[in-house]
């Protein structure tokens, strides 16, 4: 190691700088270590904050996303085959849910992934279908009950052929009805034949509303709310009925040609006998089934509960 | 570092100067250390006296040359790898196609599209419609909606993939069939994985893309076989394996 200090007089004395300069070097040099090292320390921050999710929510995200098309596929396929009742409709949607965990099961294990799936529950309904012609009941009766002690309504649809049968607006027009003891919310469909319309009007809670539309035949999407494929804003199904359980009238069934079809909860097939041509047919149905999904990974312990319940209308 | 003056020293040069007069003065007691005086008080180390400092000196700037060089090169080497530099490796680019592909694949499974494309199945070949004698498309996308979205994402920005459909045997076995294959994939490729269940009546679909009158379970070529009793016929993953060129 060189003299730090040299003299301070003599020729030497320049050379007392050298011991600043050294120092200065150090300084900077012990510096640019600090500054490399924050740089780095941001940098390490920065790239672990943009690594992609290793957690594996967005595979069981997807998965969910997955199982739940193919849990109403499940569904609908059952009610496609079945010709055994709840019996076959229960067994044929156990079993496919059975075969997907199954499978899907030994292929998400080899990314490190367990899933499990398992139909939790099923409710028992009815699906009530007329296809063509009058919406009168099998005994000929113009006013009559659907289905009675309800409390929820699926894929309600009503296909009305032709604007011509309606009844003018306030005289014996086709009524949906949703009867409660004390409360009570109706749909009717009419035209009006002076603007060449059809005039679907919904009375929810003492409040009247309705929806026109000029087509000459048309849906009427009752709980998803839409007619003619728009949406009608004052069509929410059973809107304002408070109690848990009501019954489903049609009154001035001859008002209307056309078809309806709709999923109740519960089974009312008793009040259907053989159905003759143009009657109304009752059949066995789910009204929906739950599935209870389970995702696990190194990381995340994830669960949820797919309900597939096809128009439903509480969304 | 510090040296005390006294001790190490030597005594002022004598070489450029007169000595003073001995007479007058007594001369200074040795030095105690490293040199000793002649008769005259010369210096005896000569060259090796003051003149070594040069080459410490020398020395001392290469080392500290050396380190800020090095803090230098330390601190460059660590801005080369920022989440945000256009290289290969960037982890930005890496997710940005890996959210690409699940995107596509999202897309393709709620639209149909997946399904059509896994399904359109060639039973005189046996292989996928349109796809080249080796059993899967080894340049550009397959002709139906799932490969439109893949040549817009990836074939048109220069980016390769390979797009493998993963099944179960019927021995309860994983196998993979590959629908596109553009390579091997580099150090730097992304992955995601869609699944998607087969159900026994989903159609197989024709060169057009159209639906058949047979369903997948009545087609015999069909590369994943009939895996589950129930009304599910098969889980197939798809999976787009990304990587840039």
């Amino acid at each position: 190691m060189a003299d730090l200090r040299p003299p301070a007089t003599g020729p030497d004395s320049r050379r007392e700088r050298a011991q600043l300069i050294l120092v200065t070097g150090f300084v900077i040099a012990v510096v640019l270590i600090a500054l490399a090292l924050v740089m780095n320390s941001a940098i390490y921050t920065e790239n672990l904050a943009t690594r992609s999710d290793s957690s594996g929510a967005t595979d069981a995200a997807a998965y969910q996303r997955t199982i739940e098309s193919a849990a109403l596929e499940a569904f609908e396929y059952a009610h496609a085959v079945n010709d055994s009742g709840y019996d076959g409709l229960n067994r044929n949607v156990t079993d496919a849910v059975a075969g997907i965990d199954a499978i899907s099961t030994r292929q998400e294990a080899t990314y490190g992934h367990v899933p499990n799936l398992s139909v939790a529950a099923t409710v028992n309904g009815t699906a009530i279908t007329d296809d063509a012609g009058v919406f009168d009941s099998q005994g000929g009766a113009d006013n009559w009950t659907v289905a009675s002690a309800i409390s929820d309504v699926r894929a309600f649809n009503v296909f009305v052929d032709d604007r011509t049968d309606l009844n003018e607006s306030g005289d014996r027009e086709f009524r949906v009805v949703a009867r409660a003891p004390t409360e009570r919310w109706y749909m009717n469909v009419s035209r009006d034949s002076s603007a060449n319309e059809i005039v679907v009007g919904v009375n929810a809670t003492g409040s009247y509303d309705t929806c026109r539309r000029s087509a000459p035949k048309l849906w009427i999407n009752v709980t998803a709310g839409t007619v003619d494929g728009e949406p009608c804003d004052a069509l929410t199904f059973a809107e304002g009925i408070s109690t848990s359980q009501y019954d489903l009238d049609i009154r001035n069934g001859s008002a209307v040609r056309g078809s309806y079809s709709l999923v109740v909860d519960e089974d009312v097939r008793v009040a259907y006998g053989a159905a003759a041509f143009d009657d109304p047919t009752a059949e066995a149905a789910l009204y929906n089934m739950t599935v209870d999904l389970f995702y696990r990974t190194a990381e995340l312990d994830y669960r949820s509960k797919i309900e597939i319940e096809p128009g439903d209308h509480d969304g | 570092m510090v040296t005390p003056p006294t001790r190490d020293r030597p005594a002022p040069p004598t070489r450029d100067r007169p000595a003073p007069p001995t007479r007058d003065r007594p001369a200074p007691p040795p030095t105690r250390g490293r040199a000793a005086k002649s008769d005259d008080g010369r210096d005896q180390r000569g060259l090796g006296g003051r003149e070594n400092r040069g080459q410490a000196h020398t020395l001392e700037g290469v080392v500290a040359a050396l380190i800020m060089l090095s803090a230098v090169i330390f601190a460059l080497e660590m801005t080369a790898v920022t989440p945000l530099s256009a290289s290969t490796s960037s982890q930005h680019l890496e997710n940005q196609q890996e959210a690409t592909a699940r995107g596509i694949l999202g897309a393709a499974a709620e639209t149909g599209a997946l399904e059509r494309a896994v399904l359109a199945w060639n039973d005189s070949a046996p292989r996928f419609w349109h796809a080249s004698s080796l059993g899967y498309f080894a340049s550009g996308s397959p002709p139906n909606d799932f490969g439109a979205m893949l040549d817009r994402s990836f074939d048109s920005q220069g980016i390769a993939y390979n797009v493998d459909v993963v099944y179960e045997t019927a021995a309860g076995e994983r196998a993979v069939e590959q629908l596109v294959y553009q390579g091997r994939p580099s150090d730097n490729a992304v992955s995601a994985a869609r699944s998607l269940v087969v159900f026994d009546d989903d159609p197989i679909y024709d060169r057009n893309g159209d639906p058949t009158a047979t369903a997948v379970s009545d087609e015999d070529t069909y590369f994943a076989p009939d895996a589950s009793a129930g009304s599910v016929y098969n889980v197939l993953r798809v999976e787009v394996v990304v990587w840039r060129i």
